[in-house]
């Protein structure tokens, strides 16, 4: 009697066992990306790690009143004991990389220009209402005049993260850049977000002194797409021609809070594809913390050669799942 | 129970005191009286405790909504409020979901969110032009009438007024 | 007995009561069969909520500011924390399985029969209470499943005629779910009805004890109901090796699914669809057949008929007959209730 007693629970402990152990291919619910455990993560978007992480579309609207419909991109996860990768793939014809670029019309410069970029959003901490309608929640869209738009938060206890992957102005220096949304920090503020601390590195403008046009060039060129920290040489105008274009950035990555995640994306026959790398707690507090297998909720932004407003945002909730 | 026989106490141990049993029967009424009296007064007073103050009515407020300005004509609106509130010993920001329509920009629906069947919020289902709840599939008209589903009452409908530009309710 | 027991038996005159109750003599037909272990896996179960359940409010925060972030640390940051609360969460599930088959058990047995009704009647209100703990429990994280399952059921608590009202308000301690709803499900939960529970388990066991073991219904189960073993060791081991295995399995089940917690309670969120806790999904799908004005027939008359049909048993079937293969009538209407029970739980998954 006790060996039947004995004997029904070894049976029902293997039956169990079994279950567990026979799972196959991943899959993720709707508007859920599940980030699957790998070795190591890189920054690779061919790596063969990214063969078992499921595939989750997101389809984006433009969140003004015309209600443009953006790019739909596709997004996998993949993680290892320290960091997350997320790897992003979206159609789009051009690759602006004339972020605010230097164009010559024979007689002066002059600086215009957008570029593509990427943003996701995730609640530093626990935040129920980011968790119930996603980052329109930091969205405050509610006056007639759409110049007044801000995003942040009602409260300073409350932020969210934010990471904004830029094709011209952080791709080439290898990183996404890292910023937060908390309340204005004074009334008359205008937007509610803020940057990462950084203790170095980051961007400096490609200016001349009167400020008219640039004062270095790319040492390969004048149509060089962007110049690197190290790159620059003084302006050659002899090498400059009408319609000549140099950027107006010398780029370099942010060392510190604001340069912490690492990223890498290619531009090729009308999709960019990006993956971005981040340690899953990096112990900053202007930092979401990822805790596996605590599931977060986000929100994505996808630009095209735009700048604040006229971002594709998610229409649900996403939320990030952990295998 | 004063009417039992007590059993006999065992010889070197004593005797049962003849004199004190003679007032045993008053005794036991006397306790079960006094008893019965502090268990229902403990009971009424516990009981007013555990209440509380959960049967008060709940006091009405007015709510800003938003600028009218900023309300589309013609369009039911989600509207969302927030305000400081007493929730028991808590100040909270009690937040609500109500929808707001206006054909002519001056004259407002304002409806509560809150389906009457079980409490779930309802959706304004555009293509359709009616309410609808995600819990049990219930429609309303844009009014709040009840057209299909469980729920028993239609949509709450609140009080509105229009103070300097800007849509206020009463909820 | 040691000098040591001598000691204290002398002192305690404790050795006379226990013995009596460890040397109980437990018949062979009990012994022999597994199913009699089910009353004894219920208790241990509760008493494993219980010691969990002690251990998870040392550091949780029964305020709507806090509940939802101190279940949070101990689901993902505090040491063995998730542990712990997957022992609680799955052992909730396990003790409500548990009371059920433990039921079913003593009605296909008869052992409600004269004299054993007060036996079945606590027994009742025990599944009644456990039901009663489940449903406080799942509110006290602050989640949206919570929050929203405690909205639905209190709402139908509300829908009764006449009286519901006053109690939808006293259960939610105002008109809306709010810190008041909380404090009151949590001091029900872990002092009101941890308290009544135990008291009930005493009397339940007290009974069991005097009246015994109902008698064997098959003819191999009375030949050997003349044969004794002692509780103490021979039925403990049985209770305790099935105790154990419970523990292995919850602790297997906590390991590879953490317990859940949703995203945390949004009142104002219209796209979240609430669902009571599994064992209550049959009557959540019954109540949506039942609308409008037909509504009080689902909220006052099935709970009415289902517990009145169960507190009646013991006066309806009072004929001396136990077997159940004998009893067509009890034995086809437990069917039916299982029958339903399961197909309208399939149809609200």
């Amino acid at each position: 009697m006790n060996f039947k007693l004995i004997s029904l629970m070894a049976a029902g402990a293997l039956a169990l066992t079994a279950c567990g152990a026979a799972s196959g291919p991943v899959t993720s619910p709707p508007n859920t990306l599940t980030a699957v455990k790998v070795d190591a993560v890189s920054t690779d978007a061919a790596a063969a790690m990214w063969a078992n992480a499921p595939k989750t579309s997101v389809t984006s609207k433009v969140p003004d009143k015309k209600a443009e419909v953006g790019a739909t991109v596709t997004l996998q996860a993949v993680y290892d004991g320290k960091n997350i990768a997320i790897r992003a793939e979206w159609d789009d014809k051009t690759d602006s990389w004339q972020r605010n670029i230097w164009t010559y019309d024979g007689t002066a410069w002059k600086r215009a220009g957008e570029q593509d970029r990427l943003a996701l959003a995730f609640p530093i901490g626990n935040n129920a209402e980011f968790a119930s309608k996603g980052c329109g929640v930091i969205c405050h869209n509610q006056d007639a005049d759409e110049a007044k738009w801000w995003m942040g938060t009602d409260s300073a206890d409350v932020r969210v993260d934010f990471w904004q992957w830029q094709g011209a102005s952080t791709n080439p220096a290898g990183y996404a850049d890292d910023s937060y949304f908390s309340a204005k920090a004074t009334i008359t503020s205008t937007t509610g977000r803020a940057n990462d601390a950084n203790t170095g590195g980051g961007p400096k403008t490609n200016a001349a002194a009167d400020g008219k046009g640039p004062a270095f060039m790319n040492k390969s060129g004048v149509d060089a797409h962007y110049i690197l920290a190290g790159e620059e040489v003084a302006l050659d105008m002899a090498k400059v021609k009408a319609g000549s274009q140099i950027p107006s950035s010398i780029l370099s990555k942010y060392a510190g809070s604001r340069g912490d995640i690492t990223a890498k994306g290619t531009w090729a026959n009308g999709k960019w594809v990006v993956v971005m790398v981040r340690a899953l707690d990096t112990g900053n507090k202007d930092d979401a913390a990822f805790q596996p297998p605590k599931a977060v909720p986000f929100g994505l932004g996808v630009f095209d050669n735009s700048g604040d407003l006229e971002h594709a945002v998610s229409q649900d909730v996403l939320t990030l799942a952990w295998k | 129970m004063s009417d039992t026989q007590l059993p006999a106490l065992p010889l070197e141990k004593g005797a049962w005191d003849e004199k004190e049993l003679s007032r045993r029967k008053f005794l036991e009424i006397t306790f079960w009286a006094v008893s019965g009296i502090t268990a229902v007064g403990l009971l009424g007073t516990g009981a007013r405790f555990l209440v509380g103050n959960s049967l008060e009515p709940t006091t009405s407020s007015w709510v800003e909504l938003g600028k009218v300005a900023e309300l589309p004509k013609g369009a039911v609106n989600r509207v969302n409020y927030a305000m400081k509130a007493k929730d028991a010993w808590r100040e909270v920001t009690q937040r609500g979901a109500l929808y707001a329509f206006s054909a002519d920009g001056a004259n407002y629906t304002v409806l509560d969110g809150t389906c009457t069947h079980l409490g779930c919020i309802v959706q304004w289902d555009s293509a359709e032009n009616q309410f609808r709840c995600p819990c049990h599939s219930a429609r309303f008209t844009r009014e709040g009438v009840v057209v299909d589903g469980p729920p028993p009452k239609p949509l709450r409908s609140l009080q509105t007024k229009v103070e300097n530009g800007v849509l206020m309710a009463q909820i | 007995m040691s000098k040591v027991g001598q000691w204290i038996d002398k002192r305690t005159g404790i050795s006379g009561p226990v013995r009596s109750f460890l040397n109980y003599p437990v018949p062979k037909y009990v012994h022999n069969n597994l199913l009699y272990t089910l009353g004894g896996l219920t208790a241990i179960s509760f008493g494993l909520q219980v010691i969990t359940g002690i251990m998870l409010t040392f550091y949780f925060d029964p305020s709507t500011e806090g509940a939802y972030n101190s279940v949070d640390y101990i689901t993902y940051t505090l040491p063995l924390g998730w542990l712990v609360r997957g022992l609680h969460h799955y052992g909730a599930s396990a003790m409500v399985i548990l009371v059920a088959l433990h039921m079913l058990r003593t009605y296909f047995f008869s052992a409600y029969k004269k004299p054993r009704e007060i036996n079945w009647l606590t027994g009742v209100l025990l599944l009644f209470l456990t039901l009663a703990f489940g449903f406080t429990g799942y509110l006290l994280p602050w989640d949206q499943k919570g929050y929203w399952a405690t909205r639905v059921g209190t709402s139908i608590a509300g829908s009764v005629p006449l009286i519901g009202a006053t109690i939808a308000n006293i259960m939610r301690g105002g008109a809306e779910l709010g810190q008041s709803t909380l404090t009151r499900f949590f001091a029900t939960h872990v002092m009101l009805l941890p308290a009544t529970l135990a008291l009930l388990i005493g009397v339940h066991i007290f009974q069991l004890r005097y009246h015994g073991m109902a008698p064997a219904i098959t003819e191999k189960a009375k030949a050997q109901s003349k044969s004794f073993v002692p509780f103490f060791p021979y039925w403990v081991v049985n209770d305790a090796i099935a105790g154990l295995g419970l523990l292995a399995l919850l602790v297997y089940i906590s390991a590879t699914q953490r317990a859940p917690l949703e995203f945390p309670a949004d009142p104002t969120s219209s796209n979240f669809i609430p669902r009571p806790e599994w064992y209550f999904l049959f009557y959540y799908q019954i109540l949506k057949y039942f609308p409008g004005g037909l509504e009080p027939v689902a909220t006052v008359l099935i709970p009415l008929f289902i517990f009145g049909s169960m507190i009646l048993l013991p006066f309806i079937d009072r004929g001396e007959e136990r077997r159940p293969w004998k009893k067509p009538v009890t034995t086809i209407a437990a069917i039916f209730y299982i029958v339903v029970i399961i197909i309208f739980t399939v149809l609200a998954g």
